[in-house]
């Protein structure tokens, strides 16, 4: 690990890291002071079971455990995912565009401690952003009656987003590092995330593709029932599986690229092994 | 000693198209050595796999006997390297961004050599390199190369964006370079400058290395060209007949050039017999030299 790439890279971040944390604390918050206004009409409408199933969420909605679940955990990996395809493509296959990926590799530092610098560093962003999250839980839950739900429960339920951001910013920093630039490597991978997203929503809704869900990494997150229920632990170690075998392939790839060369570079992969 | 550089029968192919055809190059420590050749010869393909940036097809790179691309990290300690207009890190100044590759980079750094380049490049360290002039980036990118006093240091078009006095200063820096026995690897398409501060030199042309040159020696056998214009006509006959080291290359009615390597004593004797109103005696340029390796076909992007 060189602690100077790490600061400079989370340097770089600070906005994003900012903004997206004070965005969605303010969604956060907006939704709990919300939900008092909504909580005895939605305890009385029938949605449609297809509706919330939609959604991955079924249950009263006048409770505040499906209304957050629903209105809130369901939207904000979403959110996030943007973030973690940004900078996932960003990290490496963005300053390669600009040309100082070459600058900085002429230093006499490893392919492999500057990755494991950057990685770290997107990583920590994630955990401040989901830190910041909490200023809206804190903002808003001390004054409104939630039933029971703590302020603890919606903070660690904030934190159980980051195994899903994380196999997803392991799979973009992995695309990147086989993508001719960063923007084909985001096209892809925005691709990717709204279909696994679309594919997760309907195969919960149609009985004929309810296998599909199981492959996209929207079904292994539990946010429609990390309130109701809690997180399924093997769940999480497969996104957590999801995120390491994409960093290590990412990692094997990043060893072998051709640096500015502009073109899909699928083989560096296997060729990583040879390098160090 | 082993070779400050030492490229051995390197290859890069992508694809179809083949951007090095089997270069070697041998650069000894303590020289200037000029890597010459036109745009898309091969030049920064053969510096780039020299940095590990890309690998090659075939062939063998090493850096003072450590081999580049598979002890890259401990062959990169030892060079450093200004890119053919350099990209910086942004949001940054110039001082933050030579401590920023300092902290990177680690080990010691002479901060009062690192403010001599600075004041002598005439470098605002102040301003971010965002707002930076290409001149100005390509000073900042040069302190970069040196600031960390590398045994060898590589230049991609090093003078490109720079006014010619600091061009000069440049120059003298990096004499100074060579004289401390540190190594200076020169790639530059303008032979002028390659002339004015290498010690010796190669030539690259579509992949492959068309001749190594000692650029001392190259002029001292350089033949000269001498210019004659005299006071009357010439005789029809005169200069008609000539030894085997005299050349006619251009005649007028009363102007004459000539070229010749070791019959400048024959020729001043013979000049001698007429009246002469101006006379000049000059070596060519390297340009003139070698222009004709770069009127060539089959040249690829590299």
């Amino acid at each position: 690990m060189n602690l100077a790439i790490l600061r400079r890279q989370l340097i770089d971040l600070r906005w994003h890291i900012f903004w997206y944390g004070i965005g969605i604390a303010i969604y956060a918050a907006i939704m709990v002071l919300l939900f008092p206004t909504f909580e005895g009409f939605l305890a009385d409408v029938q949605y449609p079971e297809e509706f919330l199933q939609f959604f991955g969420s079924v249950g009263n909605m006048g409770d505040p455990r499906y209304f957050l679940q629903t209105e809130y955990f369901s939207f904000v990996p979403v959110i996030l995912l943007i973030y973690a395809i940004m900078g996932g493509t960003g990290l490496f296959a963005g300053d390669e565009g600009r040309g100082t990926l070459e600058t900085t590799l002429a230093q006499p530092i490893s392919r492999d401690k500057l990755f494991r610098s950057r990685i770290a560093a997107l990583l920590v962003g994630l955990v401040i952003i989901s830190a910041l999250n909490s200023l809206g839980w804190l903002a808003s839950v001390p004054f409104v009656d939630l039933e029971g739900l703590s302020l603890w429960t919606l903070t660690w339920a904030s934190f159980a987003t980051i195994p899903l951001v994380t196999a997803f910013a392991g799979l973009s920093v992995l695309v990147a590092a086989i993508a001719p630039s960063r923007g084909s490597a985001g096209g892809l991978m925005a691709v990717v995330a709204i279909t696994s997203y679309l594919i997760s929503s309907f195969a919960n809704t149609i009985e004929a593709i309810r296998w599909a869900r199981w492959v996209t990494p929207y079904f292994y997150a539990d946010m429609s029932q990390v309130l109701s229920d809690g997180l399924v632990w093997w769940h999480q170690l497969v996104l957590v599986g999801i995120a390491v075998v994409a960093f290590v392939l990412a990692a094997l790839a990043f060893r072998a690229r051709e640096i500015g060369s502009g073109t899909w570079q699928p083989r560096a992969i296997a060729r990583g092994w040879r390098y160090r | 000693m082993a070779d400050a550089l030492l490229v051995e029968s390197l290859v890069k192919r992508y694809g179809t198209v083949q951007a090095l055809r089997g270069i070697d190059l041998q650069v000894r420590p303590g020289e200037i050595f000029g890597f010459l050749g036109p745009n898309g010869a091969g030049k920064s393909t053969t510096i780039r796999i020299v940095l590990d940036l890309i690998r090659p097809t075939a062939g063998r790179v090493s850096v003072f006997g450590v081999d580049a691309n598979h002890d890259s990290v401990r062959a990169r300690r030892q060079i450093g390297y200004l890119q053919s207009d350099p990209e910086l890190p942004t949001g940054l100044n110039a001082a933050e961004v030579f401590d920023y590759f300092a902290a990177v980079r680690g080990g010691p750094l002479d901060r009062a050599y690192l403010a001599d380049l600075i004041e002598r490049l005439d470098l605002d360290t102040s301003r971010n390199v965002k707002t930076l002039s290409r001149g100005n980036r390509q000073k900042v990118g040069l302190v970069l190369a040196l600031m960390f006093k590398p045994p060898l240091v590589i230049l991609d078009e090093p003078t490109t964006g720079l006014d010619p006095l600091v061009q000069e200063e440049v120059e003298r820096i990096l004499r100074e370079v060579a004289a401390e026995g540190r190594t200076v690897f020169f790639s530059s398409h303008i032979l002028a400058e390659v002339e004015t501060i290498c010690s010796r030199a190669s030539i690259v042309r579509a992949g492959e290395i068309v001749d190594v040159f000692d650029l001392a020696e190259q002029r001292r056998l350089a033949p000269r060209l001498v210019d004659v214009t005299f006071a009357a006509p010439l005789p029809s006959d005169a200069f008609t007949v000539l030894p085997g080291s005299v050349t006619v290359t251009s005649r007028g009615e009363r102007t004459i050039s000539f070229q010749t390597s070791d019959g400048i004593d024959w020729l001043v004797k013979q000049i001698a017999a007429y009246e002469v109103s101006d006379l000049s005696v000059r070596q060519p340029s390297l340009e003139e030299l070698f222009v004709g390796y770069y009127r060539g076909e089959g040249e690829e992007d590299a």
